[in-house]
């Protein structure tokens, strides 16, 4: 018979391993020691730098050591031509990217390659858009992700000229279809929308606010527990970044959305989000038409206050307020 | 079965388990009785594996019918009609008598890979699930996605059908939402606790749940209804797999193979016509005989229950491709309560295209199935059938035009026209094919049920199996085997409890399985969790954007 039945770990084992994790301890605190000598004696040698990747390999959340392999590359950048600078950086990059592999939230990493693109002779931006929409496709959500894929659009639009605003709109409508608990996807989209609408003159402003306000209706009704779409719907009722509507027509908006809401409260009675926006568009139209506030408001508070404990402050500080 | 009058002394071979017929349920006891060590001689009267729940080529499938009409027919089918087209060659189909999904979330699918038994297949994915509503095959939302971009379904649907997905998740944690609607028509539940209207209440029934009839009960709905919707999240984008070269009989045989390097004999060929409960002596057709020391597990089983479930076997000269998502080869079609002129009970298609491996590209099988007997059942399939074939021709046909008005169709935000598939069936159904289907062959049978494990009497070492159940996914198949494994062993608890040896990572089988399979399996809290560690060199290397 080939096959063996299931060992338990044994305490004897379990006393292995938290022997050989204390050597590991000790390993790394050595190391560190080493990197930050070399630093204080200002080493910015190759060597110095094969220590930095060895540190930066099991610990990239200790920015001083990308500070100090900044140092270093600097340093020997300064006698170096245009080229191998660019292989430099280039190697630097593909250490980059195993990193964010292992590592995709890492601040200092993102950090770090923005650093490199600067410091390239000729970045390519084409090619950190791919791998930027290849992270976004492992994890839609990572905001690094997003914030980064900022920076390279604006990059490729200086080096290029053309306004990437269309396809990366797009690129967000993709995005959300999948899954619109994205709140960095529908963040990037009000920063694209203005920009949208600037570019393209022939769209009809208030028509796209009225499709934007239905695709947000749409998630809404779909999941109201969703933090992220109902921001974007906040964003978009009370934004002057899309279209200039008058009193009139913010005072009618306001007036829909409010009775779309209160359809939705009528189904979801203990919806927080429901609540506090019915609350805070209530609010708004009242400081719109000069009227008193609705007492129904005061319900909505009271309520909240109920099912959201842990905000109870807020919502008493709310009814002060009024 | 005749009993045997040979005596112990006269035996060619013993045996500790003698098991009669190499279907999936058996075939899945073989292999954990051998795991454990037990002596199995597993035979089959057929000279295939997987018996009811084979896949057969054109020849095994004439001498198949030949069998099932004949007076001496053992098999829980019967009343066979089979037609042939001439010139196909026999070997380049696999024609399924049980055709069976495997949902991602499910016992059978746990056990397949914690046996390796996963390693001698290749598996498919399937995830298009289709509803015939008013005279078109709409596609079941079946994610939070698929229900946010609907262009059909009115916002206090998305909310209602969202309540009720998140609900069903959880639904036995929830009792005081259902138990008083337990034993009551789950169409009654969905309507009256979650306001649901017909239509959504007709695709979680028959599509989601691939429950017979909306008369199913709550408790046993609400089950059905969840497996599907937590197979979504196992792979994502499809709840549901087969197997290539037909399901059933590929991991019958993928058992058996595991029983038989566990050491478990195997004999294709071979009758059974005898046995002495007194002496435990098993007579075969060519007259050997086998001492078995301790049970005989038959599939040859007597106790037959008075449902019928009827089956229609279509082979067409068309790909069907039009029905299958990008990258599968296969769909599901259901036809729900009263939409065929007044069936009681929903007819089920399983569209097999040749990515299946069951038929020759360009061609497609259609597996129909309905919980209803005879005459009234293949009266159904027949309707189904000329509907499957107007849709089929409607939409593969080349020059097909139509006048679309500006009111059927609706933008999407970034700009895109959609035409609202509703709509769309309207003005197609005037539509008349100028060409027609082409049959390549037709099959129409029954099959009767069996209650499993049929309590033996007490003392008797002959113990009988279940036929293949009816439904379209495969059921209790674990269950089963593990009533069996008691019934011998006296315990389910050493039931494949081996440590199989590692050979190199497969790739057939992806990560997510495995995590399951190490967090259901794992019962060593100290145990590290084995990431995949990542070669980075490599993955930077071979990068491609």
């Amino acid at each position: 018979m080939h096959s063996v039945k299931r060992e338990r770990t044994s305490a004897k084992a379990r006393e292995e391993r938290r022997r050989r994790e204390a050597g590991k301890i000790v390993e790394y605190k050595a190391l560190v020691d080493k990197v930050l000598t070399s630093r204080k004696n200002q080493n910015y040698t190759p060597d110095a730098l094969s220590l930095t990747t060895t540190l930066l390999k099991q610990n990239p959340e200790y920015y001083t050591i990308w500070n100090y392999r900044r140092e270093i590359l600097t340093s020997i950048f300064q006698e170096q031509p245009a080229e191998t600078i660019q292989s430099n950086i280039d190697n630097e990059l593909q250490f980059l990217f195993a990193r964010l592999m292992e590592f995709p939230k890492c601040y200092w990493i993102w950090n770090h390659r923005q650093w490199c693109l600067e410091t390239s002779p000729s970045p390519s931006w084409k090619f950190e858009l791919g791998l930027v929409t290849k992270m976004l496709e492992r994890d839609a959500r990572n905001f690094h992700g997003w914030h980064y894929r900022r920076y390279v659009v604006k990059g490729m639009e200086q080096a290029t000229g053309k306004s990437l605003v269309r396809p990366e709109f797009d690129y967000t409508t993709t995005k959300i279809n999948a899954n619109f608990s994205n709140f960095s996807a529908w963040h990037n989209r009000t920063k694209l929308i203005p920009r949208l609408l600037n570019d393209e003159p022939e769209i009809d402003a208030r028509k796209f606010l009225e499709s934007e306000i239905n695709l947000i209706t749409q998630a809404i009704y779909t999941d109201p527990d969703d933090q992220s779409v109902w921001l974007y719907h906040r964003w978009l009722i009370t934004s002057d970044d899309i279209v200039k509507l008058s009193s009139e027509e913010r005072k009618d908006l306001l007036t829909k959305e409010i009775k779309s809401i209160q359809e939705l409260l009528d189904v979801e009675p203990d919806s927080k989000w429901c609540l506090q926006s019915l609350a805070f568009y209530r609010c708004l139209l009242t400081r719109l038409t000069g009227e008193a506030v609705e007492p129904s408001v005061l319900g909505y508070l009271d309520k909240l206050q109920d099912i959201d404990p842990m905000h109870k402050k807020r919502y008493e500080d709310w009814k002060l307020q009024l | 079965m005749a009993t045997s009058t040979a005596s112990a002394t006269d035996c060619n071979e013993t045996c500790d388990v003698l098991i009669y017929g190499t279907g999936l349920v058996e075939s899945v006891v073989a292999a954990a009785l051998a795991w454990q060590g037990t002596n199995v001689l597993h035979i089959d009267s057929n000279p295939y594996y997987g018996g009811a729940w084979a896949a057969l080529n054109l020849d095994e499938l004439k001498a198949w019918t030949d069998r099932v009409n004949s007076a001496s027919n053992n098999t829980p089918f019967l009343d066979a009609y089979l037609y042939i087209s001439r010139n196909l060659d026999p070997r380049k189909y696999a024609i399924d008598l049980s055709p069976h999904i495997l949902f991602t979330r499910s016992d059978l699918l746990s056990l397949l890979i914690k046996s390796r038994v996963s390693r001698y297949l290749e598996f498919k994915p399937l995830g298009s699930f289709h509803t015939f509503e008013q005279d078109s095959f709409e596609k079941v939302p079946g994610t939070k996605e698929d229900i946010f971009t609907s262009q059909t379904l009115t916002l206090l649907t998305k909310r209602s059908l969202m309540r009720f997905m998140k609900f069903v998740i959880d639904w036995e944690q929830n009792t005081t939402v259902w138990q008083e609607y337990k034993d009551e028509p789950i169409s009654k539940f969905l309507e009256e606790k979650f306001g649901l209207d017909v239509p959504q209440i007709v695709e979680l029934v028959h599509s989601i749940g691939l429950l017979p009839t909306p008369k199913t009960s709550t408790e046993v709905a609400l089950a059905k209804i969840k497996r599907y919707l937590t197979s979504m999240q196992v792979y994502g984008n499809f709840p549901a797999m087969y197997s290539m070269y037909g399901t059933g009989g590929e991991l019958a045989q993928g058992f058996c193979r595991s029983a038989a390097v566990a050491g478990a004999v195997y004999r294709l060929g071979s009758k059974l016509v005898g046995f002495d409960e007194t002496t435990g002596v098993a007579e075969l057709e060519s007259g050997e005989k086998i001492k078995v020391a301790e049970k005989i597990i038959s599939s040859e089983t007597v106790a037959t229950q008075d449902e019928e479930v009827t089956r229609m076997v279509a082979v067409v000269e068309k790909d069907c491709k039009e029905w299958f998502a990008e990258g599968e080869s296969a769909a599901i079609v259901v036809f729900p309560v009263d939409t065929l002129d007044g069936n009681q009970a929903a007819v089920q298609v399983l569209v097999m295209g040749s990515g299946s491996g069951q038929c020759p590209s360009g061609q497609a099988i259609w597996y129909l199935s309905i919980q209803e007997s005879g005459e009234l059942g293949r009266k159904f399939l027949y309707v189904a059938l000329e509907k499957l074939e107007e849709a089929i021709l409607r939409e593969s046909t080349q020059d097909f035009e139509f006048a679309v008005n500006e009111e059927e169709i609706a933008y999407l935000p970034n700009g895109l026209p959609v035409i609202s598939s509703v709509r769309l069936g309207e003005s197609l159904r005037n539509f008349t094919p100028k060409e027609s289907l082409k049959y390549l062959l037709k099959l129409t049978y029954s099959q009767k049920s069996t209650v499993s494990p049929i309590e033996p009497p007490a003392d008797s070492k002959l113990i009988y199996s279940a036929a293949p159940c009816f439904s379209l996914a495969f059921e209790d198949i674990v269950d089963q085997a593990k009533g069996l494994y008691e019934l011998v062993t006296g315990t389910t608890d050493d039931f494949f409890d081996v440590d199989f040896e590692d050979e190199d990572d497969d790739a057939t089988v992806s990560a997510a399985a495995q995590d399951t399979e190490a967090r259901e399996f794992s019962d060593d809290k100290d145990e590290d969790v084995g990431g995949h560690q990542y070669d980075f060199e490599e993955v930077a290397g071979e990068m491609t954007i």
